[in-house]
């Protein structure tokens, strides 16, 4: 599988009110922003956008033009593709290498954009016949072609390099204004689906393309960096997982556009486990023997048919024990239920959230299976009836003793019982969504092992029946944050059922998940903390400890000056702050830290004194720790990314689940906020964060 | 976009690699080697994009746009004008680099 990034739901407020509905079309996002003098977007020459438009590309954004007045490039793939600005946004022009003579179209008039004004583009075009043309839509609406030279001779493979923003050169031709949501699709789109992607800004890919057709998507949301600090040398994501990320020469972050759709800031801290290569499987002991009457469940999405995909394993752990049963995929996507024989139950679609259900009731045929709540009729068949007489379940592979397999997609929620469900009691896990069913209402009596594969320290045991957690074979499982709510398509992992957090929550990439990365990450700018007084908090629900600090968060870019906080264990929290003078340290122990969430604050109340505070979100009271060193000036000289919930140098130090409220109150020489104060910006937060608690 | 914290130069092309003016020290910054020994390095224009609040632009045979975030005006803007370069807000700037453009939409 490729590096998975996921763009997580971003919707602020204006967006979604806070039971998740949505509040018409109304977004509040960030925006690349560019001022005409260079800056630029670089996504190399990735093979999967090579010969974009030669059998079939679509090419789509938001766009927001300052100036124009000099065919100011909205992209350029390095020869003679590219998607040029008339003067004063008077028109379009598209134009693609071809070995003899260029093809070139002229759209004029603006189709309603104009400067300072948000509008939806869609380039279709398809360049595997001469006599093809290319369809401009501008919010939606098809535009007339006013100038046409008809190409000649074959497409061009447009190998070059691929910006966004600029002349091939690097230099000519920059764009001056914002742009959000590019995508890149390898699929020509109808007139209907380009008014669908206008209509429907929060929908990743209208109706009826694949995903896998969308080989780049930069949301270019990622940061938060104050415009007056480029962004130039960051990486903006690339949400469709294929790794086409995009380079900034200098640009910025924009802020507050009332239209342009957003993703990352909202997010969910519902997660799944990723696997894809050997080594990253979960194992668990059952609370007992399943023996011949049993269920399994689970939900998964497999993202590639590259070899045998192992979903779970059941029973014998050895080549010479066959008391076991499997589900997997082989390498044709097939779904299998394997052991003394095998049953095909059809080729579950990649890329997509399946729900299967494996129910044993000891008779022949031996098992029935349930995809997508469907009885599926099998072929082939067991040889006997399994009889699992091993008390064991591996997740996600079937190594360590036999041959690894990895699942290659992401897996939620498997759940064994000791007993056959109905169809009734299926329908019921299918219709409560990925994450969405409680197990332990259906036939609970029954249920042994229940885990939602939600954390990547171990996973928990959620079965009213038994505590046996599934621990991991390696200590850096990747997971994936993935959305919650109801809405379709916003991302490759789809979406859970969850209930959804209140607003101003904040997901950060899952510690050392490389692999399971998305959304945003919480930067600052730099804080003149000087030697005035100020008190600076957050909210944090780490899910476990692994073996590195996470982040809460470093405002001490150059090491030496400023104030960091991070988990340094399961129980402890370490605040260190440093000035010109020396530094000192806050370290506080905080009981079952791990998994709730916890306020944390960090007080200058005065030279010589500095205040630590914690308070999980159940607590009546705090812990605290005062010291009285006077570090001196603590205003860093050295610029660097600041921030929340993350260290920029290293993914390893990032916080281990989600961050919510952070805030800095700079009180110059007025007394920062008292313990009262405290418990009042405490309820505060409580009072949107109690329903995750 | 407009950018009002950012101040555009107009640099000569062969001074990109030069030490910025001796009184922007602002970007400053120190080098620690292997043996621990540190030094302190006055960048050149090029090494000051490292701030994140120096860019370096579109150029021409001549010249390159540099853009500096939130100079100052007692000490800063004057040393660059010191050196001879036009310093010019982002409407001039985006403008002049227009003017340098191919003529033509490939």
């Amino acid at each position: 599988m490729t590096a998975v990034i996921v763009g997580d739901r971003a919707r602020l407020p204006s967006g979604l009110d806070l039971t998740g509905n949505r509040n018409a079309q109304a977004f509040s996002g960030r925006a690349w922003g560019t001022d005409g003098t260079g800056d630029y977007l670089s996504l190399g020459s990735p093979s999967d956008l090579d010969g974009f438009f030669n059998t079939g590309g679509t090419f789509t954004g938001w766009f927001n033009v300052a100036t124009s007045s000099h065919y100011e490039k909205i992209f350029d793939f390095g020869t003679a593709t590219t998607l040029s600005l008339q003067a004063d946004m008077s028109g379009y022009i598209f134009t693609k290498d071809w070995s003899t003579t260029d093809g070139s179209w002229t759209y004029n008039g603006g189709g309603g954009a104009s400067h300072g004004m948000w509008f939806h583009l869609v380039l279709s075009y398809n360049a595997s016949s001469t006599g093809n043309d290319p369809a401009l839509y501008i919010n939606g609406v098809l535009q007339t072609i006013d100038g046409e030279t008809t190409p000649v001779g074959s497409a061009v493979a447009d190998t070059s390099n691929k910006f966004l923003g600029i002349y091939n050169d690097g230099s000519s031709n920059p764009y001056d204004g914002e742009m959000a949501d590019i995508k890149f699709i390898t699929s020509t789109v109808t007139a209907a689906q380009a008014l669908e992607m206008y209509q429907n800004p929060e929908q990743v890919l209208p109706t009826g393309i694949s995903s896998s057709a969308l080989k780049c998507w930069l949301p270019l949301c990622d940061y938060d960096i104050a415009a007056d600090t480029t962004v130039g040398g960051l990486y903006f994501q690339d949400a469709s997982g294929n790794g086409n990320h995009a380079l900034s020469t200098n640009g910025a972050m924009s802020f507050g556009h009332p239209v342009a759709p957003q993703l990352g800031l909202r997010s969910s801290s519902s997660r799944v486990l990723v696997n894809n290569v050997s080594g990253k499987q979960a194992s668990a002991t059952l609370q007992s023997a399943p023996g011949t009457t049993f269920t399994v469940a689970c939900w998964f999405m497999e993202m590639a048919n590259d070899d045998t995909n192992i979903i779970w394993r059941m029973g014998g752990t050895t080549a010479t024990d066959d008391d076991f049963l499997e589900l997997y995929l082989n390498s044709s996507g097939q779904l299998q239920v394997y052991g003394d024989g095998s049953v095909t139950a059809g080729s579950p679609a990649i890329g997509e959230w399946h729900h299967v259900v494996v129910v044993s009731d000891g008779s022949s045929p031996y098992c029935k299976v349930y995809v997508d709540n469907s009885e599926i009729s099998t072929s082939g068949a067991l040889g006997q009836a399994a009889d699992i007489s091993t008390a064991t379940l591996i997740i996600g592979d079937q190594a360590p003793t036999l041959t690894a397999f990895p699942f290659d997609g992401v897996i939620s929620e498997i759940a064994v019982w000791d007993s056959v469900l109905t169809s009734g009691n299926v329908s019921t896990l299918w219709n409560s969504g990925v994450q969405g069913a409680d197990a332990n209402a259906v036939d609970g009596g029954n249920l042994l092992n229940w885990y939602k594969c939600d954390n990547n320290v171990s996973l928990t045991n959620l079965s009213d029946n038994s505590t046996n957690v599934a621990t991991y074979a390696a200590a850096d499982q990747n997971m994936v944050t993935v959305p919650e709510g109801s809405t379709a398509d916003l991302s490759s992992f789809g979406t859970l059922t969850t209930p959804r957090q209140g607003s101003g929550v904040f997901c950060i990439p899952p510690q050392r998940s490389v692999t399971g990365k998305l959304g945003g990450v919480l930067t600052s700018p730099q804080v003149a903390f000087g030697t005035q007084n100020w008190t600076m908090g957050c909210w944090v629900k780490s899910s476990g400890y692994t073996d590195s600090y996470q982040a809460i968060w470093q405002f001490r870019p150059g090491n030496d000056r400023g104030p960091r906080c991070y988990i340094t264990s399961a129980t402890a929290i370490q605040m260190d702050y440093g000035g010109a003078t020396t530094t000192d340290t806050v370290s506080m122990t905080v009981s079952s830290l791990m998994g709730n969430w916890t306020f944390v604050v960090l007080q200058r109340l005065a030279a010589a004194s500095f205040k630590g505070w914690a308070r999980k979100i159940s607590d009546s009271s705090w812990t605290s720790q005062a010291e009285a060193v006077d570090v001196g000036d603590m205003t860093d000289p050295d610029s660097g990314v600041c921030g929340w919930g993350y260290r920029a140098d290293n993914d390893a130090y990032n916080l281990n689940g989600p961050l919510a409220f952070p805030r800095i109150w700079l009180h110059g020489s007025d007394t920062p906020w008292v313990e009262a104060e405290l418990n009042a910006i405490f309820e505060q937060g409580k009072r949107f964060l109690v329903g995750d608690s | 976009m407009t950018q009002w914290s950012w101040t555009y130069a107009l640099v000569d092309l062969d001074k990109i690699d030069s030490a910025l003016p001796a009184g922007i020290t602002r970007f400053d910054y120190t080098e620690t080697d292997e043996g621990g020994n540190v030094t302190e390095v006055h960048p050149t224009y090029r090494q000051a994009t490292r701030s994140r609040q120096v860019g370096l632009g579109a150029k021409n045979d001549t010249h390159q746009i540099v853009k500096f975030s939130q100079l100052d005006f007692e000490t800063e803007i004057p040393a660059l004008q010191a050196e001879g370069f036009s310093l010019m807000p982002q409407s001039k700037a985006a403008e002049l680099v227009a003017s340098w453009a191919p003529d033509g939409p490939e």
